[in-house]
């Protein structure tokens, strides 16, 4: 009989036999690689919701578990957690997922890497949701690794165009920086507590007596995993470079899910963050920085994908700096409503940019709303929703992260309500100039028309869930059943519903004649709008740090290198190790009688040596 | 006197003699023949795994004793044996030579393997080895057309026999030292007698060096490269695989039977000093080799360092990582070998040339190569990481009491990362250099097929999940 605990590794492992059968066997058979990507996402989002049913029933889920190491003494042990944080995650991983494999259908028709893709995608989701599954560090951390392999071969899915494999090496290289530190922390975690497990060392660190120092060192080096993860300063730069790779990837990893796993991995160990309220206060100011900064960078943004890009990384500031505030639920809350309408947005762009043949830049289109009527309806919901406009569901969770700030941090506050303005204003600007008034290029735009339903529909289920998924604060109370909002006026939501309201109100002022270039928006900001578009030059700046001051150090390191470790050293040593090579080559030279005779003496030598 | 205990050996001797009738009878079969007997060594694995074997049960007077430890590691020689079976028949110099000898030969040292791992006496384990020793004398040299499968065959005749001379005359100071040659009787007569431990200890390291033979032990591993390039690829596959388990599951049994001298077993420097020897040697060795058969040969000679740090570190966790070490590392050096007998040429050498651009030519047989080397260097998630990792914790642990076992870690580590830069290097051959010309699409016989699924679905599972075998491992010291 199959309990809702051995579904949990049915939901986990469905994907993985799919990944495997496509690499194995089905790679020249294109429809029935994505039947079977397809159908293992499906079947796990039918056994997410079971799950979640059962969990929101009160039914404690626990999935069969297996020792996997036992090392004297050290056990490593192979389970799940299934709890309200995991069944929510699973949820949405699974039906986002589910959405964009269907899209999918439709935006990879022809490519010669149908099948690969479907087999990297499956391969994606089996690495995401065991991160959610996981029930200890070393578990986490090994798909916390898959995931970075797949969001790897998916970035550079087109590896023949160079900029899509840079992106791809780009993306694996600034994350394993923080994942680095992330192991760093899960062994010096584990060495202090002598386990890895998530549940006792929630019960057990706070009861270890640490000093803060340490405690600070545990949780700074776990954040460091999120920070790569989740895009975070100053490890920002690889996710807008991540959109060479195919859109629906932009959508399900690299705005919805993967992304997301560093704010969940924060949420899945907040007991380790609240020891430190030092490390607290860095997760909130980073988070806020993140937030204004790319939200700063989006507004003179001309492609169409780097403007999502640089809103996602935003969206994950504002739940990172509430991780940081302690309002996990929260975060959770705009985690789950952020995957609905980003990834909606995201296949709304890839809509338009099938429809135009590649093209992403929005000042080449213009009057798309009459020709794609559905991509732009479900466009503007998504665009509505990411600006937080009643009663759609980014209203909902973004308030109540300004809430939840409101009193807690002010300078963060503040932070957090221009970026909401500059929301409303870049969101509204790409969708203005994108859809409404004249085609700008009359190649490109000029003959678009709307995509089959294969695309459509999910765009159209999204919506809906963009709309609905605030509603009554279902979510925030179904992780924390005692759930209340912080108390406030209806003069302060009105004031938030406000702040966006004006950015989209200067974007129409702005744009609204449909003209040809960013011109008015350059002027007005000066200095400022190249100091934007060139995203603060942070990329500039780490190429300085990689080419000079790295290059000279490394210069610096090779001289002394060339003269002391591969002078004396290395030359020394693998010298020697070649030297004793050829030795032990010309021991073997083939004549038996010498072979005889070295055997002898050695075991002469043995003799001699233990007879001593 | 229960004959019932020996039933695999019997079994397995009863096909090598069916094998060699039916051969002669109808030698217009045996292809089919020598798929039967692979066949066969599989069923009677199979039918092992469901008999119920009485527990702790001896015969000839002790000199033979079934347990846990005997009967896993006999299933796991019969396996490595079904396994080699389906190479030789897909071999193509064996092809043509035609008969069913090579298949009843390895049958025959099989049950010696099988015999050796539940020997309990000196005699009993002289014998038994020898059963092997000279059976691998006709394997070595059994393509008679070559002259180096001669060359091999001659070499490990000559130095094996040297090595048999050394043991029995070491047997002879064992027996006059101790007055028994029972493993059970010898640990009660040395008990506080000097001058009898002076010289058992001079016999018992003739042993020691007799058996280091099979080990490719440092100073008796001089013909492990030589033999290994000559002998018949499915004879050096089952040399590295099962004549060195075999080996190793002696070792065990005279640790665990307390036959070391008293002297070695508090301080174990002469068996650090030999794994470290072994350890450098196999992994110096194969610096400067091309040829990819002799490279697994100091390949075996590095392996053979790294299974002794594990005896040398001892405790039941070291020896439980011997096991499993055995078990990962007979996936592996099967993968590779199954590979070679597939690509290597006419005169079955494979020098670097014969693997270039493998990935275009047969992508099976590059990813198995792949696996197997990545498995050998110690890279997860396969087997032979976790083999490594295992015996570097239990030389760790070993290493709190006596400090002088980091040392040995560290040349363990050492010579991990050497012998990483000739695997790594077999592997350019096979994924980055193209393909000469010539080179055509490669078939792969099914036979090697199966054997090179089963190899890599080993690697992998022992990799993924090591938690099973570990416990076994575990189940089998007590």
């Amino acid at each position: 009989m199959l309990t809702n605990g051995h579904l949990v590794w049915l939901i986990l492992f469905a994907p993985l036999l799919a990944a495997a059968a496509i690499m194995l066997f089905t790679r020249r058979l294109p429809r029935v690689s994505a039947g079977l990507s397809i159908g293992a996402v499906v079947l796990g989002f039918v056994l997410s919701l079971k799950l979640f049913v059962a969990v929101l029933q009160g039914e404690a889920v626990v999935a069969p578990s297996v020792v996997w190491l036992d090392l004297a003494g050290w056990q490593l042990v192979w389970a799940a957690t299934v709890d309200r944080l995991s069944a929510l995650m699973l949820l949405v991983v699974t039906g986002v997922g589910a959405t964009i494999h269907v899209y999918s259908l439709g935006y990879m028709r022809g490519d010669s890497g149908f099948a690969r893709f479907f087999g990297c995608l499956a391969l994606f989701m089996f690495s995401m949701l065991g991160i959610v599954l996981a029930a200890n560090f070393i578990q986490m951390f090994i798909f916390w690794e898959l995931v970075g392999v797949s969001s790897y071969l998916l970035i550079g899915f087109w590896f023949e165009r160079p900029s899509a494999a840079e992106a791809g090496k780009k993306a694996f290289i600034v994350n394993r920086i923080g994942d680095f530190g992330f192991l760093l922390g899960i062994l010096l975690i584990g060495a202090l507590a002598g386990t890895f497990n998530f549940a006792e060392l929630a019960a057990k660190w706070p009861a270890l007596g640490l000093s803060s120092g340490v405690l600070a060192l545990a949780a700074g080096l776990i954040f460091c995993g999120a920070v790569g993860k989740s895009a975070q300063f100053p490890l920002h730069v690889w996710l807008p470079d991540a959109m060479e790779g195919p859109t629906p990837v932009s959508a399900l990893i690299h705005a919805a899910t993967m992304v997301a796993a560093g704010v969940y991995m924060l949420c899945r160990v907040a007991w380790l963050l609240a020891a430190s309220p030092e490390i607290m206060n860095l997760i909130a100011w980073t988070g806020g920085l993140t937030a204004l900064m790319a939200a700063l960078i989006a507004v003179a943004q001309r492609d169409i994908k780097r403007i999502l890009a640089y809103s996602t990384l935003s969206q994950l500031g504002y739940m990172v700096m509430a991780v940081g505030l302690g309002a996990t639920t929260e975060a959770m809350f705009h985690l789950t409503t952020h995957a609905f309408f980003k990834a909606l947005l995201f296949l709304g762009a890839g809509s338009v940019i099938i429809a135009l043949h590649h093209e992403q830049d929005i000042f080449k289109m213009g009057g798309l709303a009459r020709k794609m009527p559905v991509t732009f309806v479900t466009f503007l919901i998504g665009t509505l929703a990411l600006g937080g406009i009643w009663p759609l569901a980014g209203f909902y969770s973004k308030d109540a992260i300004l809430l939840a700030e409101m009193d807690a941090n002010r300078p963060l506050f503040v932070m957090a309500l221009i970026t909401a303005g500059l929301t409303g204003f870049y969101m509204a600007r790409a969708l203005i100039v994108a859809f409404l008034g004249q085609a700008r290029d009359q190649k490109v735009a000029g003959h678009a028309h709307e995509s089959p339903l294969v695309v459509t529909l999910p765009l159209v289920l999204l919506a809906i869930m963009s709309v609905i998924a605030g509603w009554h604060e279902e979510i925030p109370h179904f992780l924390k059943p005692d759930f209340h909002e912080h108390p406030h006026g209806v003069g302060i939501l009105l004031g938030f519903l406000a702040i966006p309201l004006a950015g989209f109100l200067l974007a129409w002022l702005l744009y609204r004649r449909g003209p040809a270039d960013d011109a008015r928006l350059r002027s007005l900001l000066g200095p400022l709008y190249g100091l934007l578009e060139n995203k603060f030059y942070v990329d500039e700046f780490y190429l300085f740090l990689v080419n000079r001051v790295q290059g000279g150090l490394a210069a610096l390191c090779a001289g002394l290198d060339l003269v002391l470790v591969r002078g004396l050293g290395v030359g020394g040593v693998s010298g020697l190790a070649r030297l004793a090579g050829w030795c032990v080559r010309l021991l073997q030279g083939g004549s038996l009688r010498f072979y005889l005779l070295a055997t002898i003496l050695g075991v002469a030598a043995f003799l001699l040596w233990i007879g001593r | 006197m229960a004959f019932y205990v020996l039933q695999m050996e019997i079994a397995v001797v009863v096909l090598a003699v069916l094998g060699l009738l039916a051969g002669a009878f109808w030698p217009k079969h045996t292809s089919l023949i020598r798929r039967g007997l692979a066949e066969g060594a599989l069923v009677v694995l199979v039918a092992s795994l469901f008999l119920v074997f009485p527990q702790h049960h001896a015969l000839f007077g002790g000199a033979y004793v079934l347990d846990r430890f005997a009967i896993v590691f006999k299933q796991v020689l019969l396996g490595a044996a079904a396994l080699v079976l389906l190479l030789a028949d897909a071999h193509e110099p064996l092809r043509k030579q035609g008969g069913t000898e090579f298949a009843a030969l390895v049958l025959l040292a099989t049950a010696g393997m099988m015999l050796l791992t539940s020997a309990n006496d000196f005699i009993f384990l002289f014998v038994a080895l020898e059963l092997v020793t000279i059976t691998f004398y006709v394997l070595n040299s059994f393509l008679r057309g070559e002259s180096r499968a001669l060359e091999a065959g001659l070499k490990y005749l000559v130095l094996g026999a040297l090595s048999a001379g050394f043991m029995a005359y070491g047997l002879a100071y064992v027996f006059g030292a101790a007055d028994s040659l029972n493993f059970g009787d010898i640990h009660h007569a040395l008990h506080d007698d000097k001058t009898a431990q002076g010289i058992y200890l001079f016999g018992f390291a003739l042993v020691l060096l007799g058996l280091g033979f099979k080990l490719a032990m440092v100073p008796m591993q001089i013909w492990a490269p030589d033999v290994y390039q000559g002998a018949p690829t499915p004879a050096a596959a089952f040399l590295a695989s099962g004549s060195k388990i075999a080996g190793f599951v002696v070792l065990l049994r005279l640790v665990f039977a307390d036959v070391f001298p008293p002297a070695w077993e508090a301080q174990p420097v002469v068996l650090m000093a030999l794994a470290a020897l072994t350890l450098l040697y196999g992994a110096l060795g194969g610096l400067a080799q091309t040829d990819v058969k002799r490279l697994l040969g100091y390949s075996s000679i590095a392996n053979a360092g790294f299974l002794l740090l594990g005896i040398a570190a001892g405790g039941d966790f070291g020896h439980a990582a011997v096991i499993y070490y055995l078990v990962q590392y007979l996936f592996a050096v099967i993968a590779v070998f199954a590979v070679l007998t597939v690509v290597a040429n006419a005169h079955d050498t494979a020098d670097r040339h014969t693997l270039m651009g493998l990935h275009r030519r047969s992508p099976l047989l590059a990813l198995a190569l792949l696996l197997a080397m990545l498995s050998l260097a110690g890279v997860p998630p396969l087997g032979g990481a976790l083999g490594k990792f295992f015996v570097l914790v239990a030389t760790v642990m070993r290493a709190r009491i006596d400090p002088a076992f980091y040392a040995l870690a560290g040349v363990a580590i050492v010579g991990a990362v050497i012998a990483l830069f000739y695997y790594l290097r077999v592997l350019r051959g096979a994924w980055a250099d193209p393909a000469p010309d010539a080179a055509a699409r490669i078939t792969v016989p099914w036979t090697v097929r199966v054997v090179l699924y089963i190899c890599m679905a080993g690697m992998l599972f022992l990799g993924i999940w090591p938690q099973p075998l570990l416990a076994l491992a575990t189940r089998c010291l007590h």
